[in-house]
């Protein structure tokens, strides 16, 4: 009883702190250029502010367009449950990594019917532009979480793989841990359309990805899909955090444990805020079809990962 | 004054075919109303220094048109057509250059007034047919804070097969408005023509008005000096544009504040931030301190570090330099045949700026170099830039060191005829012709450089992909307002 309730907080967690930490990584970049920049809470502002507002639907739109950004967060909600964040317990226990990966393309695939649902050429592009890159990251993203399975030899059950990994001790730091979590990297900036891949602060309709299938999007609708958008970049930093580096999560439900987990994963994502906030100041966006290029090099790594179990 | 030559219709192609071998460019071409002047079309075409301007009297609107024989007079003819009524039946191939609407039997650069009744012109559906081709239509409203103008790509996929510009989102008849007005009213329109080349068209209009005049020295070197100051900002805004444009914020950000502290330098010597009101036909209209031109001096030799390191941070990132290199090419061959101006023309290779070639105000007495670049590409666009940027400071420590106290302005004497104005802007040659009869303005032409390099823009695109269009833009940074008066 006690593990079902720290576990629907963990998620209420999750999609509390997600504004935050995309707050943290806007003031970050604001204050690389020398700008004063936004209040960190601003993106909670901004989401109640569009709740408030009413939502301008293109005549040429069928009911999906107002039905995906409830599909979309609900894609992210459920992955909020399934995530362990400060505890290993999760509430979806069911859910195995094969789900958790295909949960995020049922997000983008729901995403790229809202973006053609306008008939905006924009739109259309950002449609087109994401499919060509999520076919990319797919696999990558399944490798990276497989190899960590491999690792913790705990089968495809999300739950274990931290509770594995931290008995594993000081063993677990091996290159194949190392690289897999580089490829995870990889994919958390191409699968959140940061730079170099997408840039999230453009106002150019041209060259958008993921805010080219936004465009249409107004008043609730939006705000459902930009928290979505921002619950997954923390589910990211989150996964990355607890399931490639565990050390801190609590394995019990001793309350001190519990509060060391808690911290220990506010660190982890604010470092992880940090560091996409530095990267994405000190490199520019590059070429759209060279985009591929990276992505491949995020699939090499976590096959590397694999291999490296197999053979050192 | 320059030679004039009057050209019989049926002659003028032969005649300017002759002359563009002969290394001639056409710089301006625009129809005169008949009223205290004949009716016909006048053509300014100049060689280095020397200018050569033709007349070719007109008996109807309807003549052979010769731009399929000399791209060059392609976007001149659409303007006759446009805004002088010639060849009437011109409308179904071309879309809009300059003015959205058009008048029924009325043209707006009549001298008679204008009917209230107006018809939006169409944009000609002439897209690229074939499998997987689509048009994406683009604009007029753009996001952020920029001009209005629409294009029409023609694309497969990402790559780029055609671009079609269509402009005339921000017509607001100054070319009609300067046959009015006081001079002094005169010199406010013109600095609005296109806000960031206030200095460059106020000098453009006072070397149209002076003529023959002899400007005072004190007045030559503070014009340059405005000049310059103007070009420093423009291409600090135009580098971190394309910093801005690839997503690298951080340089964006530092181009951004270095054109800011150039700006609020400009409001400390000319109040202005633009430098609006300084430039007057007969030389400055204020004054500058000895304490400010020790600003002006101090400031710039901060900005030839600046561009140092702005440069330097941008060529350090493999990304941002595989972004910019190959992409967007302007070929010399284009760049030569369209008669591609300033920077865009200079980074494909074409040696070619009026600040050396016919030299005016102080530009005589100042040593600089023409920088070119061979690729003409993004990043050809962005080093020329640079380089004028480090040009500049020089011009104006040149200056600095050349000036004395002295008279400021002189007494106008306009001459009739035809009065030309040519100066180096930040974007290229532009061209102010105004054809003056009894002291009076009875046709004024304002030619902008991105009246020609939006055409060039037409020419770099193809093979581009779409999501590249904004950089490659952005390198051109050519004006709307400019284009459309």
């Amino acid at each position: 009883m006690m593990s079902i309730l720290v576990s629907a907080i963990q998620a209420v967690f999750l999609i509390a702190v997600s504004p935050l930490i995309t707050g943290i990584v806007k003031k970050v970049k604001a204050l690389m250029q020398h700008r004063r920049g936004a209040d960190i809470l601003q993106p909670y502002r901004d989401l109640a502010k569009l709740l408030r507002k009413d939502e301008t639907v293109s005549e040429s739109t069928s009911f999906l367009f107002r039905v995906i950004p409830f599909v979309c967060m609900a894609a992210m909600t459920l992955l909020a449950f399934m995530t362990p964040v400060f505890f290993t317990g999760i509430l979806a226990p069911y859910g195995d990594i094969v789900t958790l990966v295909y949960l995020f393309t049922l997000y983008r695939f729901c995403m790229v019917l809202g973006g053609l649902e306008g008939g905006s050429v924009f739109g259309g592009m950002g449609s087109s532009r994401e499919m060509m890159m999520s076919v990319l990251i797919e696999p990558a993203l399944l490798l990276a979480l497989m190899s960590m399975c491999v690792l913790s030899n705990g089968g495809t059950d999300i739950s274990s793989i931290p509770t594995l990994l931290i008995a594993l001790g000081s063993a677990a730091f091996c290159p194949a841990l190392l690289l897999a979590a580089a490829s995870f990297a990889i994919t958390l900036v191409a699968e959140n359309a940061r730079i170099p891949f997408d840039n999230p602060a453009t106002h150019l309709e041209l060259t958008m990805i993921h805010e080219g299938m936004l465009l249409e999007y107004s008043g609730r609708g939006l705000a459902l899909m930009e928290l979505s958008s921002e619950m997954r970049l923390t589910i990211f930093m989150t996964m990355l955090g607890t399931m490639f580096f565990p050390w801190g999560i609590s394995t019990t439900l001793e309350g001190l444990d519990l509060l060391v987990g808690l911290v220990a994963i506010l660190v982890k994502l604010v470092v992880f805020a940090f560091l996409l906030a530095v990267l994405e100041s000190s490199i520019s966006k590059s070429r759209l079809f060279k985009t591929p290029n990276m992505l491949t090099a995020s699939f090499v790594l976590a096959l590397l990962a694999i291999i490296s179990l197999y053979i050192l | 004054m320059n030679p004039e030559f009057v050209v019989p219709i049926d002659r003028l192609q032969e005649r300017l075919q002759l002359k563009l071998i002969d290394g001639y460019g056409i710089m301006c071409m625009y129809a005169v109303e008949e009223g205290k002047m004949s009716r016909g079309i006048r053509t300014v075409l100049r060689r280095d220094a020397e200018i050569l301007s033709l007349f070719t009297p007109l008996e109807s609107d309807t003549y052979d048109m010769i731009h399929t024989e000399v791209p060059q007079t392609r976007p001149y003819e659409r303007e006759m057509h446009e805004m002088s009524g010639l060849n009437p039946h011109m409308a179904e191939h071309y879309g809009p250059q300059r003015l959205q609407w058009a008048y029924k039997d009325a043209y707006p650069l009549q001298k008679a007034s204008l009917p209230e009744e107006r018809v939006f012109r169409p944009i000609p559906d002439n897209r690229m047919e074939g499998d997987g081709i689509f048009e994406i239509p683009v604009g007029p409203v753009h996001a952020g804070i920029i001009e209005p103008g629409h294009f029409r790509f023609s694309v497969a996929g990402e790559p780029i097969l055609k671009l079609r510009t269509h402009m005339g989102y921000t017509y607001r008849g100054i070319e009609k408005l300067m046959e009015g007005f006081t001079e002094t009213d005169r010199t406010r329109i013109i600095e609005r023509v296109s806000g960031d080349t206030a200095v460059a068209n106020a000098l453009a209009y006072a070397h149209a008005m002076e003529g023959e005049t002899e400007v005072p020295e004190r007045a030559r070197l503070l014009r340059t000096i405005f000049a310059e100051l103007e070009r420093i900002y423009c291409h600090f805004g135009d580098i971190g544009g394309i910093a801005q444009d690839t997503g690298f914020s951080v340089p964006a950000a530092y181009a951004a504040g270095i054109k800011e502290k150039i700006l609020r330098l400009n409001e400390i010597i000319g109040g202005h931030r633009f430098l609006m009101g300084t430039i007057v036909p007969g030389g400055v209209r204020r004054d500058i301190s000895d304490d400010s031109l020790r600003e002006i001096q101090n400031r710039i030799l901060k900005v030839s570090f600046d561009i140092e390191e702005l440069v330097g941070m941008m060529e350090g990132s493999s990304f941002l330099m595989d972004r910019v290199e190959t992409t967007g090419v302007l070929t010399h061959k284009d760049a030569v045949e369209y008669r591609a101006l300033g920077p865009a023309a200079r980074a494909s290779g074409v040696k070619t700026d009026v600040r050396k070639e016919r030299p005016y105000d102080a530009y005589g007495d100042v040593g600089f170099r023409v920088f070119t670049r061979e690729k003409g590409d993004v990043y050809s666009r962005m080093l020329v830039k640079a380089g004028e940027i480090v040009e500049s400071t020089s011009i104006i420590n040149q200056c600095l060191d050349q000036i004395r106290p002295g008279p400021l302005r002189t007494e106008v004497r306009t001459a009739d005829g035809l009065g030309l104005g040519i100066v180096e802007a930040p974007r290229g040659e532009l061209v102010h012709c105004a054809e003056i009869t009894e002291g009076e303005i009875w046709r004024y032409r304002i030619r902008d450089p991105s009246f020609i390099n939006w055409l060039a823009l037409e020419r770099a695109l193809p093979g581009n992909i779409v999501a590249d269009f904004p950089l490659v833009n952005k390198s051109f940074n050519l004006s709307y307002s400019g284009n459309d008066l």
